[in-house]
């Protein structure tokens, strides 16, 4: 009788440790997967950036305000500087 | 053998089994006894002796150490815009060695997609005993796609990063590049190569035999990403001062020109310029002209941009104030003679920095001992290396005082004899703009402002930004150095080149060191331009506009209150005369 009762414990015990195993590979695969996910949005970050500068230098800025938009910066004729009223000399 | 044996009484009784010769059974036995024995001792061998190498047998064919490559460090300016990341691109490689033939128009479309000629390709192939060989580095990733598409067994792409700089040709010089291995070559990339370069990880695996990862056999070793660079450079200002300076040396026809601008409170380099220039992402053909950090690693003789400094020293010991008059006739020493191109009997002291005085600045100075004027010029930084933190850069020359001669005392006082970086120069300038203190420069943006050394009192630095205010105004000779609506002070310079030793006529360079708001200073600008062949050479007309156009956008950008607002209209510098100073 106790040896039938041991035999089922042992069965039970052993299906458990295949189970636990089974499931560490899966997690293990979904973090590995998850990983990878963050590495490439960190890489696209660093791309975005990139383009981001890119397109806002200067250079290209200015050229499309003259080229595309006709604008130019006022010349000095065409400033007057205003003091805030009360402000240190 | 079971035969009947025949006994004499007739009958047959079956003969006992017949006895196998004992002799033979012992050496059969012996022999498979022999064979389990030696069976036995290759185990034992196999276990024990061989256990390493069969060990390493096994491992390697499951068994994988993966390198994990740190991300390179990003270059940052002062605000957080990235001048210098990396990002992955693909590497098409073949390993002729496993390759079997491959058709003609697979290697045609491979060579047209990778931009090679088919030969080339079959010559790359053709190296059978090769296990790798590149056949295209740093593609794009859609390109990489295209080409493993085409399915040719043997040719694989790999993951590699590669460098791009946004800032392009404005800041080159200054952050330098990466080479095809991804370290750093020149510039920042080379000095600061440890910091941005990170420590690559490391993980022991076991591969199925499909190649997924299936098990992590030891600790992972993280790799250390390598850390951001913010440098102090300000994108803005180092667009304005590149453009400003690309614009002076074609308009004067120069040969080469720098632009500096430093933050005249806490000593930041917020803008470097240097052209001629190139663009990093692209280096194709790269002159080593182009690649010259100049403001950094060229030394120049000042000229009048020196005349502050013996005026100052004059003022910080009493022997001179703002409106004493001097005696500023030609006159000799030795067998020299210190002139005036435009000589004027009496000048203020003011005058003679509005004008440009030989006479006048190398009297002031010939009233102190050759100790002690070098012992103001090295308080000052002449002669010593910045250390900004930028691999190559110079400290210039101020030689021993023992070894002075007078008529050598008379001309460092107005900036000949001696040798200055264009950096060096303008870091000399904040000894008006800080108070009288002279402030440590740097490349990268620091939070707090540095303590400074004391060279003059706050007060005598006022007084030298007064009188300085004058050289931008009428009967200056930086008047194309004006600013509207702010007081602007600074000194022109024009010196004459050295050439074999000997002084030329037709070699100058043309500079302006000024500041701005003259009565509180947030910017100090240094611009050179190196042999001016379009006409004028002196600094006011030559860098003059090239000043006023990087100090007026600068302080327009970073928002800075203007200081003469009544100032509201410019000197017609075109319909005046120009003030010529003296070279």
């Amino acid at each position: 009788m106790l040896n039938a009762i041991l035999l089922v414990v042992l069965v039970l015990c052993a299906m458990s440790v295949v189970t636990s195993q089974h499931m560490a590979r899966k997690l293990y695969i979904a973090l590995e997967k998850e990983q990878k996910r963050a590495r490439a949005y960190e890489i696209e970050h660093g791309q975005l950036l990139l383009e981001q500068s890119t397109w806002g230098a200067q250079a290209v800025i200015e050229k499309v305000a003259a080229d595309r938009l006709g604008m130019h910066a006022p010349v000095p004729r065409e400033i007057q500087v205003h003091g805030v009223a009360g402000a240190r000399p | 053998m079971t035969g009947r044996a025949y006994s004499l009484h007739g009958r047959s009784v079956p003969k006992p089994a017949m006895r196998i010769a004992s002799g033979r059974v012992t050496l059969v036995l012996g022999g498979i006894g022999l064979l389990f024995v030696a069976l036995v001792i290759r185990a034992l061998y196999l276990q024990v002796a061989q256990q390493d190498f069969l060990q390493n047998q096994g491992d390697a064919r499951f068994r994988r150490v993966l390198t994990l490559e740190a991300t390179r460090g990003v270059i940052a300016d002062r605000n957080g815009e990235p001048l210098a990341i990396s990002t992955p691109v693909q590497t098409i490689w073949a390993s002729p060695a496993g390759m079997g033939p491959v058709s003609n128009e697979q290697v045609g479309a491979l060579a047209r997609l990778l931009e090679l000629s088919p030969e080339e390709v079959r010559a790359k192939f053709a190296d059978k005993k090769r296990e790798f060989v590149y056949l295209k580095r740093q593609i794009s990733p859609e390109l990489a796609e295209q080409v493993m598409a085409l399915g040719i067994p043997g040719v694989a792409k790999q993951q590699e990063f590669r460098r791009y700089y946004p800032a392009g040709e404005m800041l080159s010089q200054v952050i330098g590049f990466t080479g095809v291995d991804g370290k750093g070559q020149e510039g920042l990339e080379l000095a600061r190569e440890k910091m941005l370069a990170g420590q690559s990880g490391s993980r022991v695996v076991l591969k199925d035999r499909r190649g997924y990862i299936v098990e992590d056999l030891a600790a992972i070793e993280r790799p250390r990403d390598g850390q951001t660079l913010t440098l102090s450079v300000d994108r803005r200002l180092q667009y304005l001062a590149y453009r400003e300076v690309k614009g002076a040396v074609e308009a004067n026809k120069a040969k080469a020109g720098a632009a500096v601008v430093l933050d005249g409170r806490t000593g930041e380099i917020l803008a470097l310029a240097n052209y001629p220039s190139f663009n990093p992402n692209n280096r194709m053909q790269l002159e080593p002209e182009m690649r010259r950090n100049r403001a950094v690693i060229d030394m120049f003789e000042p000229g009048s941009t020196m005349k502050p400094f013996p005026v100052a020293m004059a003022l910080e010991n009493g022997k001179a104030r703002p409106t004493m008059l001097m005696d500023t006739n030609t006159y000799r020493i030795g067998p020299a003679t210190v002139r005036d191109t435009h000589p004027k009997p009496l000048m203020t002291v003011t005058e003679v920095i509005q004008k440009s005085s030989n006479v006048g600045s190398s009297r002031l100075a010939l009233q102190f001992t050759p100790e002690q004027m070098w012992t103001f010029y090295d308080a000052a930084g002449f002669g010593r290396n910045p250390h900004a933190g930028f691999p190559g850069e110079v400290g210039g020359r101020l030689r021993d005082w023992k070894g002075w001669r007078p008529i050598e005392q008379a001309t460092m006082s107005f900036g000949y004899g001696v040798s200055v970086s264009l950096l060096q120069l303008a870091r000399a300038y904040t000894v008006f703009t800080a108070d009288g203190n002279l402030l440590p420069v740097s490349f990268t943006r620091i939070s707090a402002p540095p303590p400074g050394r004391p060279v003059i009192r706050p007060d005598t630095a006022r007084q030298m930004r007064e009188m300085m205010t004058t050289v931008t105004q009428v009967g200056g000779t930086g008047t194309r150095a004006q600013v509207l609506g702010f007081n602007v002070g600074g000194k022109s310079g024009t010196a004459r080149k050295l050439v074999g030793g000997r002084y030329v006529a037709d070699k100058h360079i043309g500079m302006f060191v000024g500041f701005a708001p003259a009565t509180r200073p947030r910017l100090i600008v240094a611009v050179m331009v190196d042999e001016p062949k379009g006409g004028s050479y002196y600094g006011g007309t030559v860098a003059g506009p090239a000043f006023s156009a990087i100090m007026g956008g600068s302080l327009r950008v970073l928002g800075e209150e203007p200081d003469n607002p009544a100032n509201n209209t410019l000197i017609p510098v075109d319909r005046l005369p120009e003030v010529r100073e003296e070279t």
